[in-house]
């Protein structure tokens, strides 16, 4: 019974638990491969401690893998799925998702390929390195990286991976479209809601060609064909553009999620309605239909047809507009509010800030003049991680914090949630500050050796400082660990509405019962009614409350 | 929909296929061309809008297909230069 | 504003737009070669076109079966329509049974997909396609042997509406594998 109820459940609350859980394991991997190159490029071609030497093909396969695990095997499944799951059907007042045994067949098929993913560590020639990008020729030919079955395994792991998110997605915009509770109009639903349904269909639309690319990259590899190889005709450049014409639309996939959890964050702890609600999800679905023109400004350098550049660039500038509105938004949500800082808030309000930076220096990136010395250098990695860092961790552990109560009917614990968030806001400008500095002097990202170039000297302690901030940033995660396990046990008890919160999920048992609610919710006002003048005791009005 | 009808949308079907593949071997290619995937559109739309029921469905499903559609334009155009015209092919 | 389409069509309608995409993102990449390459004319007048033309007709025709195998359960008539529906398993069998012929030929003629691009997309795409009949196949298994037991409309709607699909994506890769033989689309 056991394992009917919490391994193979339909339940959407357990499958986003798994989805959560997974991603939290998998972010310790891809942590301890960060741990292992971050160190071979403090101090070149030294023992790594709890790894040992670290050769060339290892190095390449850790920042392959660790590229790969952050962005599919972490932040999508923390952020879209896990959240996801577990929130999007309590939030609209639905007692399950709408196809519940699909749901559980997408996690699922999400474990496998999870395990797909890591068995490639184990066969002969490793895990895939050809970086997280995959570019052929090298990862479309066994014999050019040397890499035969991780690359075999790496393709069969991601396409499964998608094939599972899309079905979450199917899952997520059926559920919000048929399932919602009495009164919930679609401009009533809490922000979260859009944002998950957003980049579910931004998911949705980008993902084919890369699918498609995936199987042609396969064949290539398996069948000796050459859809990607010029020799037999074909061309790389076709799997560029396929790779971000799903890569760009995806870091918005990720980004939604991550806005749609501070939103929620914020309105409750600065006790404000959130400002400019509609100008919000039109600004995000703006930006959801850019997402689609924007992918060629990854390839600036890429020897494609250099007129592609010009419209690229001025999408990718454009783009920033609907972003700034949001931004804004959240700002003014902020501005004159009661805020308190609790630990959840302290995470939002660091996603906001450090997001600016990342995005700000995207705009770097986005005009090709620019982009033609940055590219591939760490600017452009510390851009990448100023981005989605914060999407992934300070959102996620935001989103944590402040749902933990509703997850498992404890608190956890403030002073500790504090130290932890001061620790990794902190650490994680340490690690990635020096990467801008070690970029604009034209350091190339995946280099193995740095002391091999003599130009790089003069700059290695920004390396050192920078795998300092990263081993500072890993451990304070530990912090987080103890605190989410002791919790379980020892935290004090949650009341269902810990936080006073007024969406739909603040209204269930804390955790839900099967089904959710004990009867039905009617909604009858917004999501965000806080700080309302006139009432005596509390200040704010749960949507099912009449107007 | 009654019986007779979808049997005749079905021999339409069986007809533009058997006109496409007269086209095949007409000697004016460009034009036999254009004039086979026109077809083929004909014949995928007769099929989504009666044996799908497309036609009895809300907008907002076409908007669905509508969507994947766009998503593959704005691929195909955006990729002519890089990949049709290469080394000036 | 609460949709009229039941649940489980419009998760079927979903997951139908997402594969739009697969497939759609395939036949781009093959157009764009295809213009870039005009001489695959030559390769293309290898395949079988009589019996990828039969194989059209037989998807075609069991589109057929299946539209009339649910209208038939919709009037109450659970017979009748397992028996088109019988057709219609039949019908997909036929049709893979017809391109196992077609990759006989041509694997024992010496056009393997490493020949040319040309033959690496019909391959891919042609199995990609099979790989799908299959999955149809199973699925219109299943609600066969279960028709008898109970009256299942929507069942039968929704293994329906990815047949179609199915035979939509066939009505593309026809002519822009097999009729693109005369020289055209250059």
């Amino acid at each position: 019974m056991a394992l009917r109820k919490y391994i193979f459940s339909v339940d959407h609350k357990i499958v986003g638990m798994q989805y959560l859980c997974t991603g939290l394991v998998m972010a310790f991997v891809g942590g301890y491969l960060a741990y292992v190159f971050r160190h071979q490029l403090a101090w070149p071609n030294e023992p790594v401690p709890l790894f040992g030497m670290v050769g060339p093909d290892q190095y390449n396969a850790s920042v392959t893998m660790h590229g790969t695990i952050m962005v599919f095997w972490v932040a999508m499944p923390i952020l879209l799925s896990g959240f996801g799951n577990y929130l999007l059907p309590l939030m609209i007042g639905a007692p399950d998702m709408a196809f519940p045994r699909l749901n559980m067949m997408s996690f699922w098929t999400f474990f496998l390929s999870t395990l797909l993913l890591m068995s490639s560590f184990l066969v002969p020639g490793g895990a895939a390195s050809g970086g997280w990008t995959s570019y052929p020729p090298l990862a479309a030919s066994p014999g050019l990286s040397g890499v035969e079955w991780g690359g075999h395994l790496w393709i069969l792991a991601v396409a499964l991976e998608f094939a599972s998110m899309l079905m979450g997605g199917i899952n997520f915009l059926t559920t919000t479209l048929t399932m919602r509770a009495p009164g919930m109009t679609l401009f009533r639903m809490p922000i979260l809601v859009w944002m998950l349904n957003i980049a579910s269909l931004v998911f949705m639309f980008s993902v084919g060609p890369l699918i498609a690319g995936a199987f042609m990259l396969l064949a290539d590899r398996l069948f000796q064909t050459g859809f990607f190889l010029p020799q037999s005709g074909g061309d790389p450049l076709l799997f560029q553009h396929l790779f971000w014409f799903f890569g760009h639309p995806e870091v918005y996939v990720l980004l939604f999620p991550a806005l749609g959890i501070i939103a929620e964050v914020m309105t409750v702890f600065a006790r404000k309605p959130f400002f400019g609600y509609r100008p919000l999800i039109y600004a995000s679905l703006i930006a959801s239909v850019l997402s689609f023109l924007v992918w060629a400004h990854h390839q600036f350098i890429s020897g494609m047809d250099p007129r592609l550049a010009a419209p690229f660039s001025i999408t990718t500038i454009i783009i920033s507009v609907p972003f700034a509105v949001a931004i804004f938004s959240y700002i003014a949500t902020l501005w004159g509010g009661s805020i308190e800082l609790k630990t959840p808030m302290i995470f939002a309000l660091g996603m906001l800030a450090e997001f600016l930076v990342g995005g700000v220096t995207g705009i770097f990136n986005g005009s090709a003049a620019a982009d033609i010395y940055l590219h591939d250098t760490y600017f452009v990695v510390a851009h990448f991680h100023y981005t989605l860092f914060p999407v992934t961790f300070l959102a996620g552990f935001a989103g944590i914090y402040f749902w933990y109560p509703k997850w498992f009917g404890r608190l956890m614990n403030e002073t500790w949630g504090k130290i932890h968030a001061v620790l990794t806001i902190i650490s994680f400008n340490v690690t990635f500050l020096p990467l801008f500095a070690i970029g604009l002097v034209g350091h190339q990202r995946r280099i193995f050796d740095p002391s091999l170039f003599d130009y790089l000297q003069p700059f290695q302690h920004l390396h050192v400082i920078s795998t300092w901030g990263f081993i500072i940033l890993f451990l304070s995660q530990i912090i987080f660990v103890v605190n989410f396990i002791a919790s379980l046990c020892y935290g004090p008890i949650a009341t269902r509405n810990p936080w006073s919160a007024a969406t739909l999920e603040w209204l269930a048992p804390s955790p839900p019962g099967h089904g959710n609610f004990e009867e039905p919710p009617v909604v009858h006002r917004g999501p965000y009614d806080y700080s309302l003048p006139g009432l005596t005791g509390k200040d704010w009005k749960n949507q099912t409350e009449a107007v | 929909m009654t019986k007779q009808s979808l049997i005749n949308i079905w021999l339409g079907l069986l007809l533009l296929l058997g006109l496409s593949l007269l086209l095949g071997s007409w000697g004016h290619v460009v034009l036999a061309t254009s004039l086979i995937f026109t077809i083929a559109l004909l014949k995928a739309g007769l099929v989504v809008y009666y044996y799908m029921g497309l036609k009895w469905e809300p907008k907002y499903i076409a908007l669905i297909i509508l969507s994947g559609i766009l998503c593959l334009i704005l691929l195909y155009f955006a990729l002519v230069p890089d990949i049709v015209y290469r080394y000036g092919g | 504003m609460k949709s009229s389409v039941p649940i489980w069509r419009l998760g079927i309608w979903w997951f139908l737009g997402s594969e739009i995409v697969v497939f759609g993102g395939l036949i781009v990449c093959y157009l764009l070669y295809r213009f870039h390459h005009p001489e695959w004319a030559s390769e293309a007048a290898h395949t079988l076109t009589w019996v990828g033309a039969v194989n059209t007709v037989v998807l075609l025709t069991s589109s057929l079966t299946m539209i009339l195998a649910h209208h038939e359960v919709e009037h109450g008539n659970a017979r009748s329509g397992a028996t088109y529906l019988g057709l219609t398993i039949l019908a997909g069998i036929i049709f893979l049974l017809l391109k196992s012929y077609e990759y006989h030929h041509e694997i024992t003629e010496g056009f393997l997909p490493s020949r040319s691009l040309f033959w690496s997309f019909y391959f891919l795409m042609t199995a990609l396609h099979g790989l799908h009949i299959v999955g149809g196949l199973v699925a219109n298994v299943v609600v066969w042997s279960g028709l008898k037991r109970r009256f299942a409309t929507h069942r039968i709607e929704s293994v329906g509406l990815y047949w179609h699909f199915v035979d939509v994506v066939w009505i593309f890769l026809f002519p822009l594998l097999y009729l693109s033989a005369s020289g055209g689309m250059r």
